[in-house]
């Protein structure tokens, strides 16, 4: 799992690299897009929610709209902190980058379509699943 | 003759109570009500009538006016150009706007992805309390989306000023939509 995790970090570093920046850096910048993108994969599975909470709940007790906003935002904040203290205060960024660029040597391009096709495929499905499924 | 008005039922009274403050309980003019089970919020809670979505608006007007600011400074040598104009005729000056208005994007920054995450937050709870997602709003994550991801990879580029400013038109045209008619953009075109 936590392989998973590096790989689709260093695929978006990929795409961040292809482009030279000042004043900005490319780990950083991976970092903080990469948990955007967590999160909205985590708020997916919430998704699962609407169909095992019974449906009164809401209409009873509004305040639980509330509790489930927070709860979202709270998976936000957690996989923002995650990403930066994982990748960037414990440095880890840099092992993963070596070893993956060793291990991958001369397949960028290939690293830049997999982190390209996962930004799209996470907020596309995000949002056409959640129009589908709250029309059925 | 006209019927009296009767008291209501006890079944009645706590129907009422029960219900949530915004639903009056009668079918609207042409249909059926939708039902919904969202409290709080009701169904404008994603964009139109909550605040917190504007903040992802706001963010991009910060965002863009701070970058094209940051441009403008470059292209004009605005160093010297701008020191003079102030009157303190120092090239100190021009630096320290520049850095402030560094410092003005990163904030921008932060507020757009704070209200990409309203709008995210939005629109999952909406979807776990039962309400539909309409068109507009699907558009809007989408623009939103976009933006933010644009945002992303071309800062600290050449293209940053040219995001920064689609951004900005986006942002001040939700904002000023939103303030005058109480709607987004894409509610006022798609529809609710």
């Amino acid at each position: 799992m936590i392989n998973v995790f590096e790989f689709l970090y260093y695929s978006l570093y990929r795409v961040f690299k292809l482009v030279k920046r000042v004043g900005e850096k490319d780990e950083n910048l991976a970092a903080s897009f990469f948990s955007i993108l967590l999160s909205t994969n985590t708020g997916m599975i919430l998704f699962v929610l609407r169909y095992i909470v019974p449906k009164d709940l809401f209409l009873h007790h509004p305040s639980y709209n509330i509790f489930i906003k927070l709860m979202y935002v709270s998976v936000f904040v957690i996989w923002y902190l995650i990403c930066k203290n994982y990748f960037l205060k414990k440095e880890n960024y840099l092992r993963i980058i070596s070893f993956y660029e060793s291990k991958y040597k001369g397949r960028n391009n290939q690293m830049v379509i997999i982190g390209v096709l996962y930004s799209l495929i996470t907020f596309s499905i995000f949002i056409a699943l959640a129009i589908w499924l709250s029309r059925i | 003759m006209q019927k009296a008005q009767s008291s209501p039922t006890k079944e009645e009274i706590e129907e009422t109570i029960s219900r949530p403050y915004f639903d009056t309980g009668q079918d609207p003019p042409g249909g059926k009500k939708k039902k919904t089970q969202g409290g709080g919020g009701g169904q404008n809670s994603y964009q139109s009538a909550d605040g917190f979505g504007q903040l992802f608006n706001a963010g991009e007007v910060v965002y863009g006016s701070a970058e094209m600011g940051i441009q403008a400074i470059r292209q004009n040598n605005g160093a010297q150009t701008i020191g003079r104009s102030l009157g303190f005729g120092t090239q100190r000056t021009a630096q320290a706007l520049r850095g402030t208005l560094g410092v003005v994007s990163k904030v921008g920054k932060g507020l757009g992805i704070v209200g990409y995450g309203f709008q995210f937050v939005s629109t999952g709870s909406k979807f776990v309390t039962g309400q539909t997602i309409s068109t507009a709003e699907g558009v809007g994550f989408g623009i939103s989306t976009v933006l933010v991801g644009a945002v992303w990879f071309t800062a600290g580029t050449a293209a940053a000023p040219f995001v920064a400013g689609a951004a900005l038109i986006y942002g001040a045209g939700q904002l000023g939509s939103w303030i005058f008619t109480g709607n987004t953009l894409e509610e006022n075109y798609f529809g609710k």
